[in-house]
């Protein structure tokens, strides 16, 4: 992949042409670049493909339309009011779905009592308790 | 709504430090300012979408980004300031883009789709010649392994270091400098296989 350069000698000059090395490495891979013209000739290739790496026009352009975009999103109320009211839109759902499987279960299912008129009438009382609840605490 | 906390007492915002005005504009962002919130994200828009199109191609990166924004802006309170606030946007645009990437790649090839965006109006020779350079360097960055561009596009886009891109895409440091030494080592193989002498 490096040529005749090894791994851990590519590994150090990249962090060298970052700029990722303590100045004790820096002036180790100063001195090898003084000797070894293959190691130079790689920085050099590498930097010149990184300077045809860069933001371009087009992500400018396309930076202005996505803030403009952001702004006018989190003005809008219904971003972060809706955010908590979407939080609980499940639980109204999901205290109805427990309240018909209780019935089901006391009525017609393993559970079902010798009187189920009074059993249900439990377990409504129970789910009106729950949606009072509910209803009280909601955001 | 936040002016006192966003201005300071009379104090001219050349004098303040730039982590002192990033601190102070996530305060307000926190709670809720969308000026403050859009000033953060100023100087870091460009780079997210340059990073993002290389990413998962021009045509989604755009809706990456601005999806990346709005959550980075509910989340915020999860942002400590442990990492630069640029490193925190990265790691959001670059979290959802490998959710988005493999669906680019299988509708488009990145190569052609790259090689276009990058390809330059017809101009004076030189500078054709250097756009052609560019699009094929860019062609050749889009044959990356996903994990081997996103370290390099942070690094040569964002211009973060090893440690922010080691933030950013939840990778210990030592695996950044060996994924960016092979992402180069990679592209100047395929540089040179397409006859490229940068």
């Amino acid at each position: 992949m490096t040529g005749s350069i090894s791994r851990s000698a590519w590994e150090r000059l990249n962090a060298y042409l970052d700029g990722e090395l303590s100045a004790a490495e820096i002036a180790d891979v100063e001195r090898e670049l003084e000797r070894d013209d293959a190691l130079r000739a790689a920085l050099e290739k590498m930097r010149r493909v990184s300077k045809g790496m860069s933001v371009e026009d087009v992500d400018v352009r396309a930076a202005h339309g996505i803030r403009s975009a952001v702004r006018e999103r989190l003005r809008r109320p219904s971003v972060r009011a809706g955010r908590s009211a979407m939080r609980w839109w499940w639980l109204p759902a999901a205290a109805a779905l427990a309240a018909v499987a209780l019935v089901a279960l006391y009525t017609a299912g393993p559970l079902a009592p010798t009187q189920p008129r009074v059993h249900v009438q439990a377990v409504a009382e129970q789910y009106a308790l729950a949606l009072d609840e509910l209803g009280g605490g909601q955001p | 709504m936040l002016a006192g906390l966003l201005d300071g007492p009379a104090e001219p915002a050349v004098t303040q430090s730039g982590e002192d005005l990033e601190t102070r504009l996530v305060a307000a962002a926190m709670y809720g300012d969308p000026d403050a919130f859009d000033r953060l994200v100023a100087g870091h828009a460009a780079a997210l979408h340059a990073v993002a199109r290389r990413l998962v191609g021009n045509d989604l990166a755009s809706d990456v980004v601005q999806d990346s924004l709005l959550a980075a802006f509910r989340s915020l309170r999860r942002f400590r300031g442990e990492a630069s606030f640029g490193s925190y946007l990265h790691g959001i645009v670059v979290n959802r883009c490998r959710r988005v990437a493999p669906r680019w790649r299988r509708s488009a090839a990145p190569f052609d789709a790259l090689a276009a965006e990058a390809s330059p109006e017809p101009g004076p020779e030189a500078h054709a010649v250097a756009s052609d350079t560019r699009a094929r360097i860019e062609a050749a960055l889009a044959t990356l392994p996903l994990r081997y561009r996103e370290s390099l596009a942070l690094r040569e886009f964002a211009g973060l270091s090893y440690e922010e891109i080691a933030s950013a895409t939840g990778v210990p440091l030592g695996t950044v400098r060996s994924r960016i030494a092979r992402a180069r080592g990679l592209m100047r193989d395929e540089l040179e296989r397409r006859g490229v002498r940068p």
